[in-house]
């Protein structure tokens, strides 16, 4: 952005994010769904005070594992 | 993802916004500000066991020829016949009964399965039925034992191939035993003489003419060859007489040629 002579300009950066859930269906023996883990992990290039890897174990209930990742630019 | 043995992720379903739009997994990105809600689904893997044993003696028998198929089409035991599997059913794999007579395989996942017998060990016969009953595997029993058994009968040989037979091992002869007694048995019944046994009385010739011997030939006797002139055989040597009567007549030839000469020299 060029700013001209005698001019004034503004600028309002919003950083957003997105939101993600995943719950865990387990089917057979004897294993829980907290025993599944997922990792999140955003797509380069990460900005610096970004989002990173995150893991997560999973769960029945959709709301409880829910985290926030970066979005599509 | 981190997953715990025997199981696998066979469903990842997503859906995004407030009214949950679905959304394929593998192109999705989130808006900034979205949401997403994902739902995956893990299911214990599960492994079939076949034994094969001796219909007999219930040995285990290695050597034989399985395979595992999937009633795709879920129509239960209607959907196997004795004799071969559905056209229609997927073969999942195979396998071949080791020394404890068993072969499995493994990472099913849910559904209906049956064995079916290519092939018996050699020396066995397939059973009438090559086809197990069904075994289902589901949330209930999965990552559980299940094992399958067949039973095959052996075939009948013909018996030993007299040919090859090997002939028993020659025993080793006992050793002879000291006589007891240095005694002899008593002589039998041996020849009282040396000489042998007389010969048997020839036949008697006919009786001679007019007052001739008896001719009855008294033992041993032989005959005259062909008994012609009825005339008994009296043992005579006819040749020494014959041969001084010759000498007797030559030797007075002589005296008379001598005498003859006498006169013609005086």
């Amino acid at each position: 952005m060029t700013v001209p002579l005698g001019e004034d300009v503004e600028c309002t950066a919003t950083n957003q994010t997105a939101d993600m859930s995943v719950t865990k269906q387990v089917q057979g023996g004897d294993a829980q769904p907290s025993d599944f883990t997922f990792r999140l992990t955003p797509l380069d290039p990460v900005p610096p005070a970004g989002t990173r890897t995150t893991c997560v174990a999973g769960s029945r209930r959709t709301s409880a594992r829910s985290r926030t990742t970066r979005p599509k630019r | 993802m981190n997953v715990p043995d025997g199981y696998r992720m066979v469903d990842l379903s997503c859906t995004t916004g407030p009214q949950r739009q679905v959304v394929d997994p593998s192109r999705w990105a989130l808006e900034p500000g979205g949401t997403g809600q994902c739902t995956a689904v893990n299911r214990r893997m599960s492994e079939l066991t076949v034994e094969k044993l001796d219909a007999d003696d219930g040995s285990t028998l290695p050597g034989a020829e399985f395979e595992l198929y999937r009633d795709t089409d879920s129509d239960g035991t209607d959907g196997t016949s004795q004799d071969a599997p559905d056209a229609d059913d997927y073969r999942v794999d195979t396998c071949t009964s080791g020394g404890n007579g068993r072969c499995a395989i493994g990472d099913l996942d849910f559904g209906d399965y049956y064995w079916y017998e290519k092939s018996a060990p050699d020396g066995y016969s397939l059973p009438e039925d090559l086809t197990s009953d069904i075994v289902t595997i589901d949330a209930d029993n999965a990552g559980e034992t299940h094992v399958t058994t067949f039973r095959d009968s052996r075939i009948p040989g013909p018996g030993p191939d007299p040919t090859t037979t090997e002939p028993p091992d020659p025993t080793q002869p006992t050793n002879p035993t000291e006589p007891t007694s240095t005694t002899g048995p008593p002589p039998g019944p041996g020849p009282s003489t040396s000489e042998g046994p007389d010969g048997p009385n020839g036949p008697g010739g006919p009786g001679g003419p007019g007052g001739a011997g008896d001719g009855g030939g008294g033992g041993p006797h032989g005959t005259d060859g062909d008994g012609s002139n009825g005339l008994s055989d009296t043992g005579a040597d006819v040749g020494v007489p014959f041969a001084l009567g010759l000498a007797f007549l030559v030797g007075g030839a002589a005296l008379a040629a001598l005498a003859r000469r006498k006169p013609g020299k005086s």
